[in-house]
């Protein structure tokens, strides 16, 4: 099974030197998917959220085979229902 | 007469918890046990299963979990060298949850009415036992409220003190410096983050100046300031 590389971009570039074991590229998207929520969700508990951050996902070779950004991780929703 | 020392790591275990006269001793030594070799991800036992069985963990490392509804894996506990692995499997009518090798690992299983039988005919080790189930349950206690309530960095720190300190009980590294044999992955199954997250939190760490790494190894370089960041009392270890 291949191993892919999720490096986070935050502003300091965090790289991902181990990587994950994931059956295929379909998997990588929703491990990039989850990573972003999950530090997105983190964040956020402790009353910050930034949407610029971005994950690359990059494969054995080095290539870059997606992009998780953060602000595409979720829906937001605002200025509905104002009482 | 000699004894076998293939189950030694089983009496010095129960000796963390309490002493052990000599016939104890060599009738801890003296169960009958079946030697089995686990490739890593290997399964010790699943959940479900019906165990005849109980299970010393001679070497390597094995780790307790859980499949919830979607697939996601949580790593409920981390086993080391010398760990009777599943010690209330030997009681309970079923498995609740698998144990599986995170490393290659030798196992001795151990027939659970052979434990049993030991445990009440010596009730001195069957207190013992009954002691190291007791201690799981703190270690699980304290992970439910790391998981709970401590954020990612905290949990991070706390795991971090807690394998140093589990390790050098064991005699297998120092509080300030031990090899680690779990990848990112594994060790966001077993603090309910994912990989990516697990590294950026590792990385501020390396950062903060509380911890070395290298490949596997984890130095502790200033053991205060990361058993403050995580929150660390080692009480509920129970290691004296």
């Amino acid at each position: 099974m291949p191993r892919f590389f999720f490096n986070l971009h935050d502003g300091v570039d965090v790289r991902d030197g181990e990587g994950v074991v994931l059956p295929d590229l379909n998997a990588a998207r929703k491990e990039a998917l989850r990573g972003a929520r999950d530090i997105m969700a983190s964040d956020v508990k402790q009353g910050t959220l930034s949407l610029d951050e971005y994950i690359v996902v990059v494969d054995e070779q080095g290539h870059e085979v997606h992009r998780q950004t953060f602000a595409d991780a979720i829906r937001i929703e605002q200025g509905r229902d104002a009482a | 007469m000699t004894s076998d020392p293939t189950l030694e790591p089983m009496a010095r275990k129960l000796e963390m918890w309490g002493p052990l006269n000599d016939d104890d001793r060599a009738a801890v030594l003296a169960l009958p046990y079946t030697l089995k070799e686990i490739p890593a991800h290997g399964y010790i036992v699943r959940e479900g299963d019906r165990p005849t069985h109980s299970c010393l963990l001679r070497n390597g490392y094995a780790f307790r979990q859980k499949i919830v509804a979607h697939g996601e894996r949580q790593i409920l506990a981390v086993q080391v060298p010398g760990d009777m692995v599943d010690l209330q499997n030997s009681v309970l009518r079923h498995a609740d949850h698998s144990v599986q090798a995170l490393t290659k690992i030798e196992v001795a299983y151990l027939p659970r009415q052979a434990i049993v039988d030991l445990a009440f005919a010596r009730p001195e080790v069957g207190k013992l036992m009954w002691f190291d189930t007791l201690v799981e349950a703190s270690i699980a206690r304290e992970w439910m409220a790391s998981i709970g309530r401590r954020d990612a960095y905290t949990r991070i720190a706390h795991l971090l003190c807690e394998f140093a300190l589990r390790l050098e009980k064991a005699g297998l590294g120092q509080r300030d410096c031990y090899e680690l044999p779990m990848t990112q992955e594994q060790l966001a199954d077993a603090t309910g983050l994912t990989a990516v997250h697990v590294n950026r939190t590792l990385r501020a760490m390396d950062e903060s100046g509380y911890i070395s790494r290298e490949k596997r190894a984890v130095i502790i370089l200033d053991w205060a300031r990361l058993a403050q960041a995580g929150d660390f009392d080692h009480e509920y270890l129970h290691l004296n």
